[in-house]
């Protein structure tokens, strides 16, 4: 039994090297590339929120010594 | 009122007949009313006698786990959880609310984020299904109920879960932190205990694709 509806389905135009990052991160993820265009839609949705709510959103790289603010459109 | 996204046929203990219950996603405010006015009133009740309880132990014997333990035989360690203000917090794409419904009465509730990643399963980075909150009403708990309407419907909310997580191409894994009284349940599934625990002392379960297919199968 289905518990997700899905009645839309939209076209996408991308360019051939965001064809590519796409295949490239459902290849990685072992997800089509509906699901990783689904789960970058929460991710953006979520992140979005909180930026709007004051939060900031910082990348710190792996020995911590250095920090950069993410900034969201 | 929503319209259903699946029904399941669960057998009723009140009237002892099979029953009907609806399953409808982001419930609307009358659902969300109902639990308010029938179930919170309840919780409540249980929730200060729990208080009187833990408050006639000698002072040597309060704890944290002591809490615990009154909180589970009076059967509402959520009574504190305010379901109107978690549907206001739902974002469209990453938060969806359950319920479980019997004609207009509010049986279970389950609120879920997918915009969550697996504490097991760090690389590559894996997306997951994470269970925020999930209840059943009052009178559907033995430690408020003697008799419970309902049997079964924490199970039936927590595949629910793990359908949606395998719908979304996340293999069944779903997680949560367990309200202590809740750990057995969660063990019992099959869920893995991975001894992660949070700011507010919950143990953090994760289901694995495999236990996570077994426990839809069983």
């Amino acid at each position: 039994m289905k518990i997700t509806k899905r009645d839309f389905s939209l076209v996408l135009n991308l360019s051939k090297n965001e064809m590519s990052a796409l295949d490239r991160l459902a290849e990685n993820k072992g997800q089509t590339k509906s699901a990783v265009l689904r789960q970058a839609l929460r991710l953006y949705e979520s992140i979005d929120l909180r930026i709007a709510q004051g939060a900031r959103l910082v990348l710190e790289e792996p020995d911590k010594k250095e920090k950069a603010e993410v900034l969201l459109l | 009122m929503n319209s259903s996204a699946a029904v399941y046929s669960v057998h009723n203990y009140e009237i002892d007949a099979p029953c009907k219950l609806e399953l409808i996603e982001n419930p609307k405010d009358e659902y969300i009313a109902f639990v308010k006015q029938e179930w919170s009133p309840i919780l409540q009740e249980c929730r200060a006698r729990a208080i009187l309880s833990y408050r006639a132990l000698p002072k040597e014997y309060r704890n944290n786990e002591a809490w615990q333990e009154i909180q589970s035989q009076y059967g509402a360690p959520d009574a504190h959880w305010d379901w109107t203000k978690k549907r206001e917090s739902i974002l469209e794409a990453s938060h969806r609310m359950y319920a479980l419904v019997a004609r207009d009465s509010v049986e279970a509730l389950m609120y879920l984020d997918l915009s969550a990643y697996s504490l097991v399963r760090k690389k590559p980075v894996t997306n997951i299904v994470y269970v925020d909150y999930l209840a059943v009403a009052p009178w559907n708990r033995a430690a408020i109920q003697q008799r419970p309407r309902f049997k079964g419907l924490g199970t039936i909310m927590l595949g629910i879960a793990v359908s949606i997580s395998l719908e979304e191409e996340m293999d069944g894994r779903c997680g949560l932190h367990s309200l202590p009284q809740s750990e057995g349940f969660y063990t019992r599934v099959g869920m893995k205990d991975t001894g992660l625990i949070d700011e507010h002392n919950l143990k953090y379960f994760e289901f694995e694709p495999e236990a996570a297919r077994k426990f839809l199968k069983d």
